[in-house]
């Protein structure tokens, strides 16, 4: 062959070979954009997202408690994790569930307390998802969360079924089950309609996330029947010595007064807990009613079902003089009983994971959101100030999630509380007008936080105060007293949850 | 000749680096900025960069002309009618914006929603998602490029050569447009840093357009005079 011949001849070989690989690439490109276009390749999972308003972790028999308050949840955490350590970020509803909601710290999101409104420039959980196809449904059950609290941002349906917890009047159980009835017929219309989409098309067009806000067990804890004898017989309305008028245990108002003012006896506050635990198995047995359906209708396995709390509760424990008010109420601003909260995620596709597990790092409610959207397959957004602990359920890491979190927030005006807690102590400082007081309590040792440490005397805190102070540099120049005008019918929805009492509330 | 055709390159080469010395001087200012900011359609930078493929266009057509006048090479001579209308068409979309608009009327479709979701893309990074849905033609076309420059540039190896490097820097242009697409699909869209990065993401792949397309004016140019020496 000449050179001329061979030349040639290479020629055309390497033709050949450019022909054949660009025909390979298009056709393996053309395939990936064709299965992208129509549809086939988005299987994110759902979102289902339970807060257990005022449910203290301490209280649920999936974390321990001697009675059977949660059955539920205890087969929930079979299939996922039960995680020990998880703090709240506040301790009043609304600024715990726009934390839960965002990510943010509540002088990020701006609502510093209930009967505030978030702005409609913080970008939401909801409003990430919807953005991204998904169909997006809230049911809550207090006003202070509806609408005009902003919450609903990113909701295409958001409903608020009112818990009848505060009338004191004789009612039915169907009146306080109204929210997971409703979430409930909306998963499964859901359900239905994506069926009916999927058999017409190809197309699968997007997942569900529900937010199931419950308001049962806030106080009062009245539960009606059968739960409000489930785990004690409850006294009649009656004469209390001491007491001026007739004690009712299942009123929230006659509960505190009696407490403060110390003709409690000892019968009805386990009466009063009893009531209160009563309140937490029945919404765990119209979880599992949501959960029996998930699984019924091969969803569960495709749900990422995440069951939360915005705060604690104070019961009978006494809470610090002139830091914060004794119970019955999320009074305690400081103390574990009113920041430990539970937290239980059931990831998808179970089986891949090593679940029933009980991670013990130190976690905050900051750090939901992030880690929600992480675990559904997206890049987590930069704006979010928690972090994502996906990998450690993921690879069982014991690794760190926080050295430190902190909790903030404004319930009165001029009045702000903040605190640091690492795995040693918790520093709280509550801040009015006049003066700065500082809280220490060695949690490593006493649990219990029988003992108040003088924050001088304890060498080992002098880096927490360090880190509080610059936490509470970050927010110096917001103004954390003004939440703007309330509506009517949010000023009495706060008075009857008990946060509007004198004037010098917000 | 030779000394003619390097010309044409430094020419080309040297007005390439002019315009993106006028950009880096004078893309902020009140009223110049629009006129020569090379992330901006519409500017000097586009219909410069439009002229050069209208010139390559232009060329290529003659080439096919001169082909089969000569009767010297008749195979595939239609290759060139071809990249005259590919060329063409690059032109063009470069003044008239023609995949934006295409790509935003795909948008607002079923399979451009599926689009949209599966990228997580918000409005802004539709124009450079263009990429994907025409990534077989793309391939197809620079595939089909890389075939007939390989077929008519045999035994000029300089000249295939800088074929080939047009090819990748147009094909490396395309990649940089899909990951400023990832840029500004990405949440951090709105951090300093990241615009930052944008913007050089966007200035490099114009440079790489505008060399591209000297390169393969000088091309074609080189291969019209080898055309005419060897009739000659």
């Amino acid at each position: 062959m000449s050179d001329y011949s061979a030349k040639n001849y290479e020629t055309a070989r390497f033709g050949k070979a450019i022909i054949f690989l660009t025909i390979l690439c298009a056709m393996f490109a053309g395939y990936w954009v064709w299965n992208i276009v129509a549809g086939r390749v988005i299987d994110r999972p759902n979102l289902l997202l339970i807060t257990l308003d005022t449910c203290r972790k301490d209280h649920l028999s999936v974390y321990g408690y001697d009675r059977d308050t949660s059955p539920g949840l205890v087969a929930l955490a079979r299939d996922g994790f039960a995680f020990e350590n998880v703090f709240t970020v506040a301790t009043n509803s609304l600024p715990s569930h726009a934390t839960i909601m965002t990510g943010l710290y509540p002088f990020q999101h701006g609502t510093i307390t209930n009967g505030a409104k978030l702005d409609i420039a913080v970008p939401t959980l909801a409003e990430f998802l919807v953005k991204r196809g998904y169909n997006t449904a809230g049911f809550v059950g207090y006003y202070a969360l509806g609408e005009e609290s902003g919450l609903n941002q990113g909701f295409e349906d958001f409903q608020f079924h009112k818990v009848k917890s505060h009338n004191h009047d004789e009612k039915e159980l169907k009146d306080d089950v109204k929210g997971f009835v409703a979430a409930l017929n909306w998963i499964r219309d859901w359900n239905e309609s994506n069926k009916a989409i999927k058999d017409k098309t190809t197309q699968k067009r997007s997942n569900f996330f529900v937010w199931l806000h419950v308001q049962n067990i806030h106080e009062s804890y009245d539960p009606p029947s059968p739960y409000d004898s489930l785990f004690m017989k409850i006294s009649k309305p009656g004469r209390l010595s001491g007491f001026p008028d007739g004690f009712r245990a299942y009123c929230s108002n006659d509960l505190a007064d009696a407490w403060r003012n110390g003709v409690l006896p000892e019968k009805y506050q386990k009466e009063a807990t009893a009531l209160y635990d009563g309140e937490i198995r029945l919404a765990d047995d119209y979880l599992s009613k949501i959960f029996s359906y998930l699984k019924e209708s091969g969803l569960y396995e495709k749900t990422l079902i995440v069951t939360t709390a915005d705060h604690g509760e104070v019961l009978f424990e006494k809470v610090a003089k002139g830091f914060s008010k004794n119970g019955p109420g999320h009074t305690g601003r400081y103390n574990d009983v009113s920041l430990r909260v539970p937290l239980i995620i059931k990831p998808v596709k179970s089986s891949e994971f090593n679940v029933g597990k009980k991670p013990s790092q130190l976690i905050s409610t900051l750090d939901i959101a992030p880690t929600l959207i992480d675990t559904l397959g997206f890049r987590v957004p930069s704006w979010v100030s928690g972090k994502s602990f996906k990998n450690m359920m993921a690879n069982e890491s014991s690794q760190e999630i926080n050295s430190e979190i902190y909790f903030q927030e404004t319930p009165f005006k001029n009045t702000t509380y903040t605190g640091v807690r690492n795995a040693s102590f918790k520093l709280a400082v509550k801040k009015t007008l006049n003066e700065s007081r500082y809280i220490l309590v060695d949690v490593k040792n006493d649990p219990k936080e029988l003992e108040l440490l003088v924050l001088e005397k304890v060498s080992k805190a002098k880096k927490l105060q360090e880190k509080l102070d610059e936490f509470q540099s970050r927010f110096d120049d917001f103004n954390l007293s003004e939440i703007g005008k309330m509506s009517e019918k949010m000023q009495k929805a706060l008075k009857d949850g008990g946060y509007l009492r004198d004037e010098t509330s917000l | 000749m030779r000394l003619a055709s390097k010309s044409v390159l430094i020419f080309f080469i040297a007005f390439d680096l002019f315009t993106l010395g006028l950009h880096l001087v004078l893309a902020d200012h009140a009223y110049l900025g629009t006129f020569v900011d090379i992330h901006k359609e519409g500017n000097f930078p586009t219909w410069y960069s439009s002229l050069k493929f209208t010139i390559v266009s232009g060329v290529a057509f003659f080439c096919y002309y001169l082909e089969r006048q000569s009767k010297v090479v008749s195979n595939s001579s239609w290759g060139w009618i071809v990249v005259g209308c590919v060329m063409l068409s690059m032109s063009l979309d470069e003044t008239g914006q023609l995949h934006e608009t295409l790509i935003h009327w795909f948008f607002s479709t079923d399979s451009g929603k599926n689009l949209a979701l599966y990228f997580n893309a918000q409005k802004g990074a539709f124009s450079l998602l263009w990429v994907v849905v025409f990534s077989p033609f793309l391939i197809a076309i620079l595939g089909g490029l890389i075939y007939f420059y390989n077929n008519r540039l045999k035994g000029k190896r300089v000249l295939l050569l800088g074929a080939f490097g047009a090819i990748f820097l147009l094909t490396a242009a395309a990649v940089m447009e899909y990951y400023e697409a990832k840029l500004l699909i990405s949440e951090n869209v709105f951090d300093d840093s990241f615009l930052g990065v944008y913007k050089t993401f966007s200035a490099i792949e114009e440079m790489l357009e505008n060399f591209a397309s000297s390169m393969l004016v000088w091309i074609h140019y080189s291969y019209v005079m080898w055309f005419a020496n060897r009739s000659n």
